[in-house]
């Protein structure tokens, strides 16, 4: 894997050759459903059009025409009808012309035939992470708008709840923090509550599963905050160190890498290649953080990883540097092993408060760089998640008000051109408009989880923890 | 029981919802206001799927609804007793369903209501509570019509889910009513009770509540200690006071229960009274006020507030000062201590959200758009329910000062679906459109750091050096970073921010304070340094006079207690001579 995936040098001239654009919503239309590419699964692309009162849609495509209304402004697609027709439609680009007060608008639903995966979970949370009151996670069929909750803090002592990290082969994890916390294993059906942490090794922070389920690959990071004194500017996240270690779930043992410790570099976002074999992760030299921050420019780096052993290899290479004007995060892998999607920021490593954040593909084969920007906007676009057929991905962006996350999903065609993104429909997109809360660390998975808030909760109060061993 | 004492019955009651009436009215109106800062009336998608997602959700979404009008000084205890009243006739029906043959006993049904007049002068509890009470009575008197008695047994125990769905914990209340009710049918009203509970437990597991928050919802049982016992309790009271109304009539014949009555009236009174929590409405209030741009009020309510150690009143003291620019002028006139409980609030986890709110007032005046932000979005977050009008307006104006018009535009467009806001979210959204920003934001961005610098939460005093470095002629910043280490008795660090802002610098363009004349001489120790320090900061004469008649009397006499002279009294050398940090908040 090593060796296919040299980067050129003039990626680096690439880099600098990235430019934003603002989101549009069109004629009033929110969210913006014009001209996006959409999976031929997705729940019913619900509109409202502000100011407007009766609304006549028709959706004309090589299989037929179909005629929709909507009042109050609002369009809601009836979902039996909705899927007949994209099911009709697969591969097809629809003409949708939209009716109301007089006025008419025109634009094209480009249908693919790649299905999104069914299930997508996220965190529900106020945007000042400091403090957390009420956080949720949910998981939401992406076919319906049915959502179960597979976490709720009011019934864990309030704990922090961190990322959902989607199934793989069975295997997902949820890190609950506070007195009783631990992190949340699902091996096939089976729930574990695990102490990561050991004499050696810190507390797991971000990771990733290898393809059969059997690793986790992580962080252990020491994290923390600032608050910029520029007005434009929020708030600054950032790890007092950190470094990686591998945790084997079968045996529930740890292990780390001098080439992935030590005081020298700060290591963070890890994330297996397809095949196992690697792993990608970002990396920066140390400097004092927050006054230094700005020099923190972490690099995309790869260390070798032997699925046989659980064990990383002694030599880290960095395949993408960063330079003094970007710095990576959020690497991931598609799972047809051909692009490794990052967010690309000015500097640091939480880019979710850098407006200028966004997300990049890079082709492992070739190693060229897209800067998608087809699919970015101002405002901060971060944490993706690949769909499991590697055509879909879904990330948090901050777009349309600058300060809450809502989830946006991009099509990524097999040559890397991508679509026009578009918001996750909901039954009634208000819901975005009133809501206090972001749509955090999107995720898409396929087999739905098989534990639920309640569980959760158990899992919190009741169970003992496990703890993980240190192997050297 | 006789006509006559039916009467007397009748005007008690009458009398028990007038005075609350007049309790809530004279003794309680901010703190009901304060209800509608610190909630909102939505019906959109997402709180609407918040209302279902939760027990209580009729008597949420009635609650919410009422609590838009608590504004209103009129509306608030008029619609309180409005609920009260409709809790002691659904009592009385009650009972009446339950004892036909029995005398009403509207005296004992004033009882719950006392407490639950008690309960909502609090501002963390929810009209909601109130009005779930009011449902579950009436819901037990719908109960008691129903004659069939193996059928009525079915509907009671379909109807407890069904009540804790629409009222919450109050289903519970209900659900003893009910067990009185049965009370004479063998285990029938035990059974009662217990199907009850444990449905109403499986219900508060199916909505993922722990048992606490299943036997308070719609009350957050993190708000509102240590009265969440009390609360508990209040199913109970009910039940007790039905419990006593079988004795009533007994007792009510007796010739000294007439004499008795005069007397439950002024001891509910006085009850009424010790309830009355006079700090925590002044509290309310001058906050409220300050939300009101009332400043004028504000100073006035400050300069006379009762309870001197206050934190909020000596900060709005210094808020309103420093808003006149005479923050050092009037420091001393306020409360004496460290300048962490005097010019500051405290905001970090676990403080209360009031402190949150308020704060940001005086980092707006200070130019500190940043930790304004995060304070605001702190306070909506601990609070419960998340939702505030009143940081909802915060942030929205936090964003036009920042430039922000994206942001503004999130939270005027959630504050244009609400009842008391849209007019207010209207004309700031016309002046976005129009770019005429009001004169106030555009003061406070001119005040705000242009470049970047990094400060950790709460750490206001270094976010103040940021600013007052940034822009030496940001009076606010510069006095509040001054007044602080002169608070704090740092005298060596509050002359060399002297030298830095004020020498050679805002003294040539306003009055310097006294307090800092004062403050300058403090390390004077000798006849030529004086000469020195007179000369380097151009101090008046009055200063120096009165320095110099405090230094007499000091060389004879080195009690602190005695060497100040009428002249001394109010100044800086008294504050640094008598002011101990232990008792902060005290002369």
């Amino acid at each position: 894997m090593k060796n296919r995936i040299i980067i050129f040098a003039s990626i680096i001239l690439l880099l600098t050759g990235c430019a934003h654009r603002t989101a549009s919503t069109g004629n009033g239309m929110f969210p913006d459903y014009s001209d996006v590419t959409i999976p031929c699964n997705i729940a019913p692309l619900n509109f409202r059009i502000a100011g407007a009162g009766k609304i006549s849609v028709t959706v004309k495509g090589s299989a037929g025409e179909y005629k929709f209304t909507g009042r109050k402004g609002l369009v809601k697609f009836p979902v039996g009808k909705w899927h007949a027709m994209l099911e009709s439609e697969k591969g097809n680009t629809l003409s949708v012309n939209v009716e109301y007060n007089g006025k008419a608008d025109a634009f094209t639903w480009t249908v693919i035939p790649d299905p999104i995966d069914k299930y997508m979970s996220y965190r529900l949370i106020e945007p000042a992470y400091e403090v957390w009151s009420g956080i949720q996670v949910e998981q939401r069929d992406m076919e319906s708008f049915r959502t179960v909750l597979l976490g709720d803090n009011r019934n864990a002592e309030l704990c922090c709840m961190n990322c959902h990290t989607s199934n793989r082969n069975g295997t997902s994890f949820m890190h609950l923090r506070g007195a009783k916390g631990g992190t949340i294993l699902n091996r096939n059906g089976k729930l574990l509550k695990l102490n990561t942490r050991t004499d050696k090794t810190g507390n797991t922070v971000y990771g990733d599963i290898s393809a059969d389920g059997r690793y986790g690959v992580f962080t252990t990071a020491d994290i923390t905050f600032a608050i910029h004194s520029r007005v434009d500017m929020k708030m600054e996240v950032y790890d007092k160190r950190s470094d990686l270690v591998v945790l084997d779930f079968d045996n529930l043992t740890v292990t780390d890498s001098p080439a992935t410790s030590g005081d020298e570099f700060q290591e963070t976002f890890p994330c297996f290649s397809a095949d196992g074999r690697t792993i990608f992760f970002c990396r920066a030299a140390h400097h004092n953080q927050p006054d230094s921050i700005s020099d923190m420019h972490y690099d995309i780096a790869v260390v070798e990883f032997d699925p046989e052993t659980g064990k990383m290899g002694d030599k880290v290479i960095t395949i993408v540097p960063a330079g003094e004007k970007f710095s990576f995060s959020h690497l991931k892998a598609s799972p047809d092993g051909q692009w490794l999607m990052v967010t690309a920021a000015q500097y640091g490593t939480f880019p979710v408060w850098h407006k200028e954040s966004e997300l990049w593909l890079i082709d492992l084969q070739t190693g060229n760089i897209e800067t998608l920007p087809k699919v970015n906007a101002y405002g901060a676009d971060t944490y993706h998640s690949w769909s499991s057929n590697s055509r879909w991905v879904v990330f948090a962006s901050k777009r349309d008000d600058l300060v809450y996350g809502r989830p946006y999903i991009a099509y990524i065609s097999p040559d890397g051109t991508a679509g026009k993104p578009f918001l996750l429909p909901q039954k009634d997109p208000d819901r975005y408009v009133t809501t206090l809360k972001s749509f955090n660390l999107p995720e898409l998975y396929a087999i739905p989880e098989i534990y639920n808030a309640r569980e959760t909760a158990a899992m919190y109060s009741k169970v003992k923890t496990e703890q993980v061993q240190y192997k050297p | 029981m006789g006509r006559k004492n039916r009467v007397e019955d009748y005007c008690f009651a009458a009398g028990v919802v007038i005075l609350s009436w007049i309790m809530l009215f004279a003794d309680a109106p901010y703190r009901l206001d304060f209800k509608e800062q610190i909630s909102i009336f939505l019906l959109d998608a997402d709180r609407f799927s918040w209302y279902l997602s939760n027990p209580a959700v009729v008597s949420s979404i009635a609650g919410d609804w009422l609590t838009q009008f608590y504004t209103s000084r009129f509306m608030g205890p008029t619609l309180s007793v409005i609920l009260f009243a409709a809790i002691i006739i659904g009592l009385t029906g009650f009972f009446r369903k339950a004892e036909p043959k029995r005398p009403d006993c509207l005296v004992l049904m004033t009882f719950p209501v006392l407490l639950e007049g008690y309960f909502i002068t609090f501002p963390n509890y929810p009209v909601s509570s109130t009005v779930g009470l009011a449902i579950s009575v009436w819901a037990a008197v719908g109960l008691a019509s129903l004659k069939d008695s193996k059928l009525s047994f079915l509907i009671y125990g379909l109807s407890v889910p069904v009540m804790f769905v629409i009222v919450g914990a109050h289903a519970f209340t209900m659900t003893l009513l009910l067990a009185f009710l049965k009370r004479k049918d063998g285990i029938g009203h035990m059974l009662a009770i217990a199907i009850g509970v444990v449905i109403m437990i499986i219900c508060g597991r199916l909505y993922n509540l722990t048992l606490l928050q299943t036997f308070l919802w719609p009350v957050w049982p993190g708000y509102i200690n240590p009265h969440k016992a009390l609360i508990l309790l209040m199913p109970w009271l009910v039940l007790a006071v039905m419990i006593l109304a079988l004795f009533y009539e007994r007792v009510m014949d007796a010739r000294w229960m007439r004499t008795l009555y005069p007397l439950i009236i002024i001891f509910g009174t006085s009850v009424s009274g010790a309830f009355k929590n006079d700090e925590l409405e002044r509290t309310v209030k001058i906050g409220t006020l300050a939300y009101r741009n009332e400043w004028k009020e504000v100073k006035e309510m400050a300069s006379s507030f009762k309870y001197k150690g206050n934190f909020y009143k000596n900060y709005y003291w210094n808020v309103c000062n420093a808003r006149e620019g005479r923050l050092a002028d009037e420091l001393l006139r306020g409360g004496w201590g460290r300048s962490s409980d005097i010019l500051f609030l405290s905001t970090t986890k676990g403080d209360p959200y009031f402190s949150m709110m308020y704060f940001t007032d005086a980092l707006l005046e200070i130019g500190d758009v940043s930790q304004a932000t995060d304070c605001a979005l702190l306070a909506q977050t601990v609070m419960p329910g998340h939702y505030s009008t009143r940081m909802l307006r915060r942030l929205a104006e936090i964003a036009v000062v920042a430039g922000d018009y994206g942001v503004a535009d999130k939270y005027l467009n959630i504050l244009l679906r609400t009842r008391n806001h849209r007019k207010w979210a209207q004309e700031l959204m016309d002046d976005i459109a129009k770019d005429k920003i009001p004169e106030q934001y555009l003061k406070w961005r001119s005040r705000t750091a242009s470049n970047d610098h990094f400060f950790h939460q709460g750490d206001i005093r270094s976010s103040l050096s940021i600013i007052a470095s940034e822009s030496p002629y940001n009076r606010v910043a510069v006095d509040y970073l001054l007044c602080s280490y002169l608070l704090d008795k740092n005298v060596n660090t509050f002359v060399s921010l002297y030298d830095r802002y004020y020498l050679n610098s805002l003294d040539r363009i306003v009055r310097v304070p006294e307090l800092y004349q004062e403050a300058l001489l403090v390390n004077v120790d000798s006849r030529e340094s004086l000469m020195e320090t007179v000369q380097k900061y151009n101090l008046s004469e009055k200063v120096v006079n009165k320095f110099m008649n405090l230094m007499e009397i000091r060389s004879k006499d080195s009690n602190p207690h005695t060497v100040l002279s009428q002249d001394a009294m109010g100044t800086y050398w008294e504050y640094i001579m008598l002011t101990r940090f232990n008792n902060a908040d005290q002369k």
